[in-house]
């Protein structure tokens, strides 16, 4: 046991001394698309993937039973709606047992992103395997993969909303200026607009939440 | 491990090749040497184990796949049950024609609440059972049919006493309809039949079997304020040649008002369960159904079969929905009208606060719990046995989140309960006390106890050290060293006694995109 404990205080080391393994975006080329799905919605019908193309889209992984979800969601919901060029789909996964929390807490929380209900987990089970929550996909507007991002941390909101700066700017960019940062607010790319049934918010740059 | 490589390689070939292709491998190493857990068993100490699982999930077009091949190997194995293997666990392939989507493999299937069927993943046990077979799905505006045949097929290493379980084959068929949108109501209707592979008499002449039909009626937002979904389902059940009939029902009522939010649930499960064969690592039948339970979600359950119960649970928001207090209340009999009924009542209270813009939180609750015996006289065939208390439980919880600066915060998870089982009073808890690096990983330290058993040699004091480590974007590290408590955990009503840990482990997850 004594070697054991020694090996953890190595690992602890290596914790404190190692700086944050940035999040980065994967480079445009080799992102893999992320094939379609539809799912039912809470407040009724059904949503797809594929309608958001043209946007950026994050793909968020929670369950009511989550403490760091329900400290992110918060955070993504004020992304979504402080631009119509992002949007957030925040997949559900509870099971029936809690169910009926999902409603509840949406409200409470004033959480105004399309929320996908996944209770059989067929989704979660080909994008998010180990099931871990939280866990948050970055699309590119081209359904694409660029980052996917494990937990929640305090400061992890940084990341998330750097993230979507990212990609909202190689959007606006010239085609092969992938790596354009998002220091001017731009405007939204043709038919980049939230399709009619996500939550409407105004348009502004995505900087800090409302 | 060949033949399973094979077919994986066989089905994600066409994906890697074409040109809109992709490829997303996501695997999961883990490393455990285990001592001696002082339970006073040696069929669990002093071996190691080392477990892989590799998903794959490849898209081309509209055809999406997904392959799991989990491996294990041990060393040292303490008994017979524990066997190296290598297979291909999962094998999905998806394609939609239209309206129409083909599903044909390993798929989940849950219908309404769980009642009539709930094939599904829960992690935290290492439940984890789905379908092998095929599945159609055709929808159409806020039309949705599905017809589903399979037959059942569990994961073979039991992650809780890392030993070998053999699949169950039980055949599931089952249909569904659901219609949305007919004003603020939504209707579904369904049937399942399961058939058990396992015959518990050899020389019965039908094998056992249940048929299950049922429907759903749900009413969204009514007046811009009221919730409510309610479900029936009918079986009837063949079993050892002997039918029978059972009958189960849920109904939810979501109230809002301003800031106020009510939640009524009500639950009669009359001897309604979808009985599966048996499985060694449960030492129990297979459910294949998860009714609700009405409780906390880590709560034990007595029974998911034969219940009759409510709960209210009233919720105030403020601050913007930063601060929410809520109170509920439980009042649930088992094996109702019975002689052996146990009344069941729960009370807690909590609130949940973010503060610091979101970066840091509280949430905090505490109760008390109490189960009785309550024999209905007239329903004792002999003498009545004695109303008394079974089990109480009084608990509190602390999840507390300092944000400290930066990407620093602290973190401190507490959970503590003093039970009476039987009149005999143990204490029972975990606390977590670390530092959390947004974008590195986190350090905890745990300590958990457990009185219950204070048999000479026993450990009641469990001490260990958690490292959380984002080694880079594609990998995590995740390593455990001391001793954890064991015992009976739970999610949503199915339970497992975990055994007590005492050793190192170290997880690796890495995740790699091929092609694009």
């Amino acid at each position: 046991m004594r070697h054991a404990w020694t090996m953890g205080l190595a690992l602890a080391t290596t914790l404190v001394a190692s700086p944050a393994a940035a999040l980065e975006l994967t480079p445009p080329a080799k992102r893999t698309t992320v094939a379609d799905f539809a799912l039912d919605r809470l407040d009724g019908g059904r949503a797809a993937l594929s309608a958001h193309r043209g946007q950026v889209v994050v793909l968020a992984f929670w369950a009511t039973w989550c403490q760091p979800c329900k400290q992110e969601l918060p955070f993504l919901s004020r992304f979504d709606a402080a631009d119509d060029r992002v949007t957030v789909l925040a997949i559900n996964t509870d099971g029936p047992e809690t169910r009926s929390q999902v409603r509840r807490l949406v409200r409470s929380k004033k959480l105004e992103m399309p929320i996908l209900l996944d209770a059989e987990g067929n989704v979660t089970q080909r994008l998010n395997p180990r099931k871990q929550m939280p866990l948050t996909l970055f699309l590119d507007t081209e359904g694409r993969l660029a980052a996917t991002k494990d937990g929640f941390a305090s400061g992890d909101e940084v990341v998330i909303e750097g993230l979507l700066k990212q990609l909202v700017a190689e959007a606006a960019a010239p085609a092969g200026d992938g790596a354009a940062q998002a220091d001017e607010p731009t405007p939204p790319a043709d038919g980049a607009a939230k399709p009619p049934e996500a939550a409407p918010g105004p348009a502004s740059a995505p900087t800090a939440p409302k | 491990m060949r033949r399973a490589l094979l077919l994986a390689a066989t089905l994600l070939a066409p994906p890697a090749v074409a040109q809109d292709a992709s490829v997303r491998l996501n695997d999961a190493l883990r490393l455990e040497w285990r001592g001696d857990n002082a339970n006073r068993r040696t069929d669990d100490d002093d071996y190691g184990v080392v477990v892989n699982k590799l998903d794959i999930a490849g898209s081309a077009g509209d055809l999406t796949a997904e392959a799991r091949v989990d491996a294990v190997e041990v060393v040292g194995a303490p008994s017979a049950d524990f066997q190296d293997d290598a297979r291909l666990e999962r094998l999905t392939a998806r394609y939609p024609l239209g309206d129409l989507k083909l599903t044909a493999g390993d798929f989940y299937r849950q219908i309404g609440r769980g009642i009539a069927l709930s094939l599904r993943k829960v992690d935290d046990l290492g439940v984890d059972v789905g379908l092998r077979g095929g599945r159609l799905e055709y929808a159409t505006g806020d039309a949705q049919v599905d017809a589903f045949v399979g037959r059942t097929n569990s994961v073979n290493l039991d992650p809780v006493s890392q030993h070998f379980t053999a699949d169950p084959e039980d055949v599931v068929v089952g249909a569904s309809a659901r219609v949305a949108r007919l004003g603020p109501a939504a209707v579904s209707a369904w049937a399942v039949q399961i058939t058990n592979e396992h015959r518990p008499v050899a020389d019965q002449e039908f094998p056992d079997r249940s048929n299950t039909v049922g429907g759903a009626l749900e009413l969204t937002d009514l007046w811009e304020a009221v919730t409510v979904y309610a479900e029936y389902d009918l079986q009837q059940v063949r079993d050892t040649d002997a039918v029978n009939r059972a009958q189960a029902a849920y109904a939810s009522l979501d109230v809002y008002l301003g800031d106020w939010s009510v939640l009524a649930e009500g639950l009669w499960l009359d001897d309604f369960r979808q009985q599966g064969s048996p499985n060694a690592a449960l030492g129990s039948d297979f459910d294949y159904n998860q009714p609700p339970t009405l409780e906390r979600i880590d709560q034990e359950v007595l029974n998911t079969t034969h219940a009759l119960g409510g709960r209210l649970r009233v919720e105030r928001s403020f601050l913007d929905g930063d601060l929410v207090a809520h109170a509920n209340g439980l009042f649930k009999h088992t094996d109702p009208g019975t002689c052996a009924r146990v009344a069941q009542a729960h009370g807690f209270a909590g609130v949940e606060l973010l503060f610091q813009a979101g970066r840091s939180r509280l949430n905090a609750s505490g109760g008390y719990r109490d189960e009785r015996a309550d024999p209905v006289a007239s329903a004792c065939a002999g003498a009545v046995p004695e109303a008394r208390r079974i089990k109480s439980m009084a608990h509190g919880e602390l999840d507390y989140v300092q944000h400290l600066t930066g990407r620093w915060s602290l973190h401190l998870t507490s959970l503590n309960e003093a039970r009476t089982l039987d009149e005999a009073d143990y204490l029972r808890g975990s606390t977590l006390l670390g530092v959390d690096v947004a974008q590195a990983g986190a350090l905890t330290f745990e300590y958990g106890f457990d009185t219950q058993n204070q048999a000479p040699g026993v450990r009641n004091h469990f001490f260990a050290g958690v490292a959380a480590w984002h080694a880079q974007s594609w990998l995590q590290a995740r390593a455990v060293i001391g001793t954890q408590r064991g015992g009976i955990k739970c999610v949503a009503g199915i339970c497992r006694d975990f055994p007590e840990f005492a050793g190192a482990r170290l997880e690796l997850i890495g995740r790699h995109d091929l092609g694009g």
